[in-house]
């Protein structure tokens, strides 16, 4: 937790691990859907390519392969990281669903058609964020396992190719879709953070938006942070006592 | 919106513009996508042709071809290798390789994108054959190679340097003769008909180039001068075209393909009895 002035405090959303961990993630992932729908281009688009088409395309090939290889290790070390290390571990345990989450879906929407007056106060994660990052559990899950197929074609029937490419192609269309209209417009498009929201870059959010999103890790922070000074403090007193 | 109260106007303009460019290339993306989905249908590569983008009824319709297409199913490669008959084809027919069973069909899938010429006239030593990608429409020669593997509307052709002038061997000096003679060959008798067959065959090798010729680092097609990229070079030069040709000398088909592989077993084991 840091503060930042006496006006608007801010807290760590976003370790720097987590950061790096989401840098690779997003590259890694826009280089994906790029160099993978280019395989669908339509006929005209490719054209305009002209003579240099058979250099792009072969390169297509080789940047899908690199940023797939980058996206699994990134996939494999968060999950090691989740069990491992106590940033991690505290990670994992605030994204795992809860009842909760349920209650407060259908109390947002019933918020957004107007039947409530104020929006369910939420945890560290609200259940639009833990549907997102598990989803992209799933989505990893397809298209890694897909996407070795493919690349290990010899290995592997027709039939279970075919199977593997119309996968691969679903999900990938199912992710950037999701991307674009929920992640994109949740962390740039959407009024509180428009144009964007730093805490990817800087690892910060606001009290404002903490007091708006996440109103129970706030009180679960300020509480923590009331008892550590506490004892700090009941510490001080003891040494003075000793002295 | 958040700290946005302090940011200078234009500067506040300038990312409204850009956040609204971005919006509108990812919403058109996204709508992309939704149209690839459900919307596009099979993939149009764009290569198919007037008569293949008609259905079986419209062209029953308008008496395209009805009687004059092939009984079996023709891909897009054998309708390009038609659109440029060569003259060979008048008497050998659209599958010309017919005497090895094996290889056969591998030589005719060749003959819809490579002139005869290519593999029947060896070039000698003293030789200068070039060999380019000639259009089947227009005659030029392709500068790039657009399509799927063998079908890209153009025919493999050679060139010799003959008196400093590039001439087309698919193209016989000899036309006039072998039109004629196709036309009055019935009023001929055998002798007269084997001696215009050697004027007619004149420039043909009697021993043509084999797979393995071309299919080979420094073999005698250059692959890359013939504008194929380098991937597809490498595959045609060594990778699984040359080791099949190498390692396979001899191709072991099912016997449900040979008809007499029944009859000849019955005779062996009638001739072990």
């Amino acid at each position: 937790m840091s503060h930042h002035g006496k006006k608007q405090r801010t807290f760590l959303r976003l370790t720097v691990s987590q950061r790096i961990q989401h840098v690779i993630l997003f590259t890694s992932t826009g280089l994906l859907i790029l160099t993978g729908f280019m395989l669908l281009g339509e006929r005209w688009a490719i054209d305009l390519f002209g003579s240099a088409g058979n250099t792009i395309f072969y390169w297509r090939g080789v940047v899908h392969r690199i940023a797939g290889v980058a996206v699994t290790l990134v996939c494999l070390y968060h999950m090691v990281y989740v069990v491992v290390s106590e940033e991690g571990r505290s990670w994992l345990r605030d994204m795992l669903p809860r009842l909760k989450d349920g209650v407060d879906a259908g109390q947002n929407v019933s918020f957004m058609l107007g039947f409530r007056k104020a929006r369910p106060k939420m945890d560290r994660f609200t259940y639009m964020e833990k549907l997102e990052y598990f989803s992209v559990y799933f989505g990893m899950f397809i298209v890694i396992l897909t996407g070795t197929m493919m690349w290990t074609e010899w290995l592997w029937p027709k039939f279970y190719l075919d199977v593997a490419d119309a996968l691969h192609l679903g999900e990938a269309t199912l992710a950037a879709l999701a991307i674009i209209v929920g992640h994109i417009f949740t962390v740039h498009y959407n009024p509180h953070v428009y144009p964007m929201n730093k805490a990817f870059i800087d690892g910060q959010i606001s009290e404002e938006i903490m007091l708006e999103e996440h109103p129970l890790w706030l009180d679960r922070l300020e509480a923590e942070e009331a008892t550590a000074t506490a004892a700090a403090t009941e510490k001080d007193v003891e040494k003075r006592d000793d002295a | 919106m958040h700290d946005h109260g302090n940011i200078h106007p234009v500067k506040r303009l300038l990312i409204d513009f850009l956040m609204g460019g971005v919006f509108l290339l990812l919403a058109a993306f996204a709508l992309w996508l939704i149209w690839l989905t459900f919307f596009r249908g099979i993939y149009d590569t764009g290569f198919s042709n007037t008569a293949l983008d008609q259905t079986e009824m419209e062209r029953i319709a308008l008496g395209v071809g009805v009687g004059n297409e092939h009984f079996h199913n023709l891909d897009a490669a054998v309708r390009a290798g038609a659109e440029s008959p060569s003259l060979c084809l008048k008497c050998h027919g659209n599958y010309p390789h017919s005497k090895a069973p094996d290889v056969r069909a591998f030589l005719n899938a060749h003959a819809y994108f490579t002139a005869c010429e290519v593999c029947h006239i060896r070039p000698a030593e003293e030789d200068q054959i070039t060999y380019k990608w000639l259009d089947n429409k227009t005659g030029q020669e392709l500068l790039t190679l657009e399509g799927k593997p063998g079908n890209y509307g153009g025919m493999i052709v050679p060139f010799r340097m003959e008196n400093g002038v590039s001439r087309r061997l698919d193209e016989s000096a000899d036309k006039t003769f072998i039109e004629e003679y196709l036309e009055l060959r019935a009023t001929f008798n055998a002798d007269q008909q084997a001696e215009a067959k050697v004027r007619i065959h004149k420039e043909i090798s009697t021993k043509p180039i084999f797979c393995n010729e071309c299919h080979d680092k420094d073999g005698i097609l250059d692959f890359a001068k013939l504008k194929y990229s380098p991937v597809v070079v490498n595959r045609l030069e060594s990778g699984e075209v040359v080791t099949m040709i190498t390692k396979y000398k001899k191709f072991y088909l099912p016997t449900m393909f040979d008809p007499d592989a029944r009859f000849r077993d019955r005779q062996r084991r009638r001739e072990a009895e």
